[in-house]
């Protein structure tokens, strides 16, 4: 009885110990290795640092130039070439002939006019013969209607000067095409033996008012740019056979509005939200005698904000409604070492342009991580784990 | 006669039960899931859209979950290190003070029972005044004590106090009284020094007497909460206890905390059980 009862306690003890050390033990392999199968679990993160300093606005834009003044001369009568007298990128002068025309069946036509004016005079004279005899034999009557037949013949004659004046001055005129100002054959498409089809047989530009290019741009960034009328832009011509690539000086001659654009927002979440950007025209002014009109002209315009602040890029930048917000990194003083957690900074003033957003100085610290990629959508407060 | 003890009988087993209710609704709460203790706990002492309109502002106590989950285990293990750390540092802060204090009053204990020297029981009386006094009486001369001792915000502040406090040595003692002296003096004739009679003779003879000592301290110290608060200002060196008062937001981990805090205690009652009864039986100390 006494033996038995000390065998049950002393296996009761046993079991006792057995449970005390799992229990510990479990306790120990939780304290020791809980951080780590909690950190599978952890949203996995990619950072970046944010750098300090403005932000660069870049204006960008390719346009081609067109000259402010041209005329597009075409054929006056339809008729067909006779000759060309200019090649295409020649300068010419005021008045200067370009092309000439095949008149011939005009200046028939004139020939016919001027026999039919012949044959008129000689019906006049035969007229004014019997009006003589009708006076001379006394016909009261027949004078009378002698007299009226001449008066008719006279008008006749007149009409019939007139109709050849008129074709002589038409034939002189579509005869040639002549250049209306100093400037450039920028076109030429009549060719000898051909009556033109449709297109004006030569296009001309003036040198003298230079040449414009028109850009499209967002309000926006024009107005960051501080560009206005009459300001100085350089721009730069692409390279075409044999010139090299090189600038122009051209000067902002009106800014107008345009048609709002609307623009999804890259970094939004969730759903694609548009918004009405702003838009404005820039009308360019280029007087440069070296130019033809038609050329590749691009603008690149690249001027750093005043204010300063912490550069960040757009992908790292989240909204909510109205306002922003970034996710920085918090190191905290865990329980079991350092952990990671994610800090919601809100940046409601911030500035940005295409790629990056700036944000006021005052919402980060140097060296502050700033989650740029999550691998789940984060809250505020959330542990994170750095990639 | 009998129906006297049998209604006795009934009378302390209710008693014994209401003792164990507390434990019983931690244990199967532990078992519930976050929802269901939503649920049946929600409103407790807030003013909710539903209390205000007079609607039922009693808790929904259940015995028993609705799905048995071990959930609240795991979510404590796994995703509150804190619980963990809190855990080890109750241990670094109760196995020192009961290492400490027995050895101390069992030293301390012989030399109150079978030493005889002048004016020893007037320094037993002013260390069971020092006993009597309540904590809150000695924790400002305790306070400046450590800092003078540099120890403030160390684990020494909390440890100290407890390795030379009184009861240990008045425990020990009253079991000490009962053992005769004649043992002593056997041992003497044969040539044993006091060492040796505390080691070979005395300590055995006290066995149950220091188990029942070491329980009674584990419960005492391992729900401490007062000292730590006050010695150690950093909340990742306090103790479980401080800690668990602080678990507020889940009440499902809260529970689960509560089981695995108890369980030590409980082991280790369990394993001392047959010593403790006879220890406290023959001191004659209720704990």
């Amino acid at each position: 009885m006494e033996i038995s009862k000390e065998q049950v306690d002393f296996k009761r003890k046993r079991w006792i110990a057995a449970a005390s050390i799992a229990l510990f033990g479990l306790l120990l392999f939780f304290t020791l290795f809980s951080n780590t199968l909690q950190s599978v679990a952890l949203p996995k993160v990619r950072t970046g640092t944010a750098t300090s300093g403005g932000l660069a606005y870049t204006l960008e834009g390719s346009g081609v130039l067109r000259p402010i003044k041209q005329a597009e001369l075409p054929n006056p009568a339809g008729w067909q070439v006779r000759q060309v007298l200019v090649k295409e990128g020649e300068a010419v002068k005021a008045g200067q002939r370009l092309v000439l025309y095949d008149s011939s069946s005009a200046e028939r036509e004139l020939e016919d006019e001027i026999a039919q004016l012949d044959k008129m005079y000689i019906a006049l004279e035969a007229a004014q013969d019997q009006y003589i005899a009708s006076t001379v034999g006394g016909d009261e009557l027949g004078s009378r209607e002698a007299k009226r037949e001449l008066a008719a013949r006279q008008i006749d004659l007149s009409v019939q000067r007139r109709k050849i004046e008129g074709l002589r001055e038409r034939l002189k005129r579509q005869r040639e095409l002549t250049a209306p100002f100093d400037g450039i054959v920028v076109e030429m498409n009549a060719v000898e033996g051909l009556a033109s089809a449709g297109q004006p047989d030569a296009v001309i530009s003036s040198r003298d008012f230079g040449y414009q290019l028109d850009l499209v741009a967002d309000g926006e960034l024009v107005d960051r740019l501080e560009l206005a009328a009459g300001q100085p832009i350089e721009l730069r011509i692409a390279a075409a056979g044999k010139q090299p690539e090189r600038s122009l000086k051209g000067i902002i001659d009106e800014m107008t509005d345009e048609d709002s654009r609307r623009a999804g927002s890259p970094e939004g979440d969730g759903g694609e939200t548009s918004s009405a950007v702003r838009q404005k025209r820039l009308r360019i002014h280029v007087a440069d005698s070296s130019l033809r009109g038609g050329e590749q002209v691009s603008v690149r315009l690249k001027r750093p904000s005043s204010e300063k602040g912490w550069i960040v890029p757009n992908e790292a930048v989240h909204r909510e409604g109205e306002s922003k917000f970034i996710f920085t990194v918090d190191q905290q003083r865990g329980a079991l070492g350092n952990v990671f957690v994610a800090r919601k900074v809100p940046i409601e003033a911030s500035a940005s342009n295409g790629r990056e957003t700036m944000i006021p100085p005052d919402r980060l610290y140097a060296g502050d991580l700033i989650i740029l990629e999550s691998s789940e959508p984060l809250q505020d407060g959330n542990r994170v784990r750095l990639q | 006669m009998a129906v006297r003890k049998g209604l006795l009988t009934a009378g302390l087993g209710m008693i014994g039960l209401l003792l164990l209710l507390p434990i019983a609704i931690t244990f199967t709460h532990s078992l519930m899931t976050e929802q269901e203790l939503t649920i049946d706990y929600g409103p407790i002492g807030q003013r909710t859209e539903a209390t205000e309109t007079g609607a039922d502002t009693f808790v929904n106590l259940k015995w028993l979950p609705d799905k048995v989950t071990l959930e609240q285990y795991g979510k404590l293990l796994v995703y509150t290190p804190n619980y963990l750390l809190m855990f080890w540092n109750s241990a670094g802060l109760v196995v020192p003070i009961i290492v400490g204090q027995t050895a101390v009053a069992a030293l301390a204990a012989y030399a109150f029972a079978k030493l005889k020297f002048r004016g020893r029981d007037s320094l037993f009386l002013a260390y069971l005044l020092a006993m009597l006094m309540p904590f809150q009486v000695t924790l400002v001369p305790n306070y400046i004590m450590a800092d003078k001792l540099g120890l403030l915000h160390r684990p020494g502040a909390v440890i100290l106090p407890g390795v030379f406090a009184a009861f240990g040595v008045f425990m020990l003692r009253q079991f000490m009284l009962h053992i005769p002296y004649a043992y002593i003096e056997a041992a003497k004739m044969d040539g044993a020094g006091h060492l040796r009679i505390f080691l070979t003779i005395i300590l055995p003879m006290v066995k149950s007497g220091m188990a029942a000592l070491v329980v009674l301290l584990f419960v005492d110290y391992w729900n401490m909460v007062e000292q730590p608060l006050i010695f150690l200002d950093d909340p990742f060196k306090q103790p479980l206890s401080v800690f668990l008062s602080r678990l507020t937001g889940e009440w499902g981990t809260v529970f689960a905390a509560s089981m695995l805090y108890m369980s030590p205690m409980l082991l280790l009652f369990l394993y001392a059980e047959t010593y403790f009864i006879q220890g406290v039986q023959w001191s004659g100390i209720k704990g």
